[in-house]
């Protein structure tokens, strides 16, 4: 008898534990539930994704876009001939990350800083995620190359004219482990144009997206349409897949683009899809933990 | 506190570097007027060569290597190209230089001209 009153007495008391429990769950003061991993990775294609780099995390990014299919046999199907972007991304905390990289294309350098705005959370009382990227770069070709003539005396090419700039809005919404949405409204600034007739601004509207074939593998899709654009110039157009490989993911794609920082891809794309000026192109990512997180402080395991 | 401040930092040094050579609209038909478009005595060495060095046979295109399919660097690369038929054609039409705008009227003039007059290594 006694020990079934304790019995009793001991699930009487955990269902009013888990009553107290519910109850707090389902308060104000909960912290609200994020969704995670609407991209396996901070790029969708040639452009950002969503996601950041984590806290204190380095990212050693190369990506390689070879030449258009088009060539044949003969250009191995465009694999003799590539563009090479080496970067770094690092995650300054979890809403900001910032990020150098080095282009061949135009010998260009470039910079951006990447900050989270809006989180989507479980329950949707926030139904999409927002962020913010905006950055420059810098073309170091010679003056000769860039102006396409050499210098007349008294000619100067001044510092202002080698600079692009571009801001970037990312809006997500992942609408289930399946399937995540993106558009990308941007704005590339040219400081120098070759004709009077082409705009130094340059607006466009990106939308991309991701659906998950397995637990590996996502297959992607990435497209920027110019509402001004410079001359000979058309909107550029990436499919892709992501395959995550134990903390590796690997991006194999397919795109018109041979450049990748925003003003390249976005405004200067010039091959087109229907002439067979597609090209095969990859990212792939090395990751460093430079700041051993909090809950590892004290830790001596000797990975951190 | 102390990734805000090296936040702040990075900012302001990208600012201070995009303010310091400032934001412009500029473009090179105004900034660049063609000064000395001489068409009459066009030859290789004066005017063409610089102009296929910059423009054709960069790096990742059509230099030594032909990463770009055709090795442009050398008078013999540029004849070929020539006698092809292709190499007024597409520079007239804007498909070269690729990811860049069309060469401006001056220059395809004088290559123009150069091809008409028998392409000579002069």
């Amino acid at each position: 008898m006694t020990i079934l009153s304790n019995t009793f007495l001991f699930t009487y008391g955990q269902g009013n534990k888990n009553d107290d429990l519910s109850s707090l769950l389902e308060g104000d003061s909960v912290v609200k539930e994020y969704t995670y991993g609407a991209f396996k990775t901070t790029r969708l294609i040639n452009g950002h994704s969503i996601e950041n780099t984590g806290k204190g995390i380095l990212d050693f990014k190369i990506s390689h876009r070879f030449s258009p299919m088009s060539g044949g046999v003969h250009e191995f199907f465009g694999l003799d001939g590539a563009t090479i972007r080496l970067g770094l991304d690092y995650g300054i905390n979890d809403a900001i990350t910032i990020g150098v990289g080095r282009s061949s294309l135009f010998k260009e350098y470039d910079a951006y800083v990447k900050t989270k705005i809006l989180r989507q959370t479980v329950k949707d009382e926030i139904p999409l995620s927002l962020s913010y990227v905006g950055g420059m770069s810098v073309s170091s070709l010679s003056s000769d190359q860039l102006l396409g003539r050499p210098l007349v005396s008294p000619e100067k090419y001044p510092f202002s004219n080698r600079l692009f700039f571009f801001n970037q809005l990312l809006i997500a919404r992942k609408f289930s482990s399946i399937f995540t949405l993106q558009l990308m409204p941007t704005h590339v600034h040219y400081n120098f144009v070759n004709t009077i007739a082409e705009p130094n601004d340059i607006l466009a509207l990106g939308a991309g997206g991701r659906i998950k074939l397995n637990k590996r593998v996502t297959l992607n899709l990435e497209y920027y349409h110019q509402f001004t654009q410079l001359s000979n110039t058309t909107n550029s157009l990436s499919v892709g897949f992501d395959i995550e490989t134990g903390g590796h993911v690997f991006q194999l794609h397919f795109t018109n683009s041979s450049g990748m920082t925003e003003r390249t891809f976005i405004a200067q794309t010039t091959d087109k899809w229907g002439d067979g000026g597609f090209r095969f192109g990859f990212n792939i990512a090395r990751v460093f933990t430079v700041v051993k997180p909090e809950e590892f402080k004290n830790s001596k395991n000797k990975i951190w | 506190m102390k990734s805000f401040g090296t936040v702040l930092g990075c900012i302001i040094a990208m600012a201070s570097i995009a303010l310091s050579a400032g934001c412009y609209k500029d473009n090179k038909e105004a900034m660049y007027p063609s000064v000395n478009c001489d068409t009459t005595n066009v030859t290789w060495t004066k005017d063409i060569k610089s102009i296929v060095t910059n423009s054709c046979a960069t790096s990742g295109c059509h230099d030594a290597a032909a990463s770009g399919g055709y090795n442009l660097t050398t008078y013999s690369g540029v004849k070929t190209m020539v006698d092809n038929r292709r190499f007024l054609e597409v520079i007239e039409l804007g498909t070269m230089p690729k990811n860049s705008s069309k060469l401006d009227n001056c220059t395809i003039n004088k290559v123009r001209r150069w091809i008409n007059n028998g392409a000579l290594e002069n």
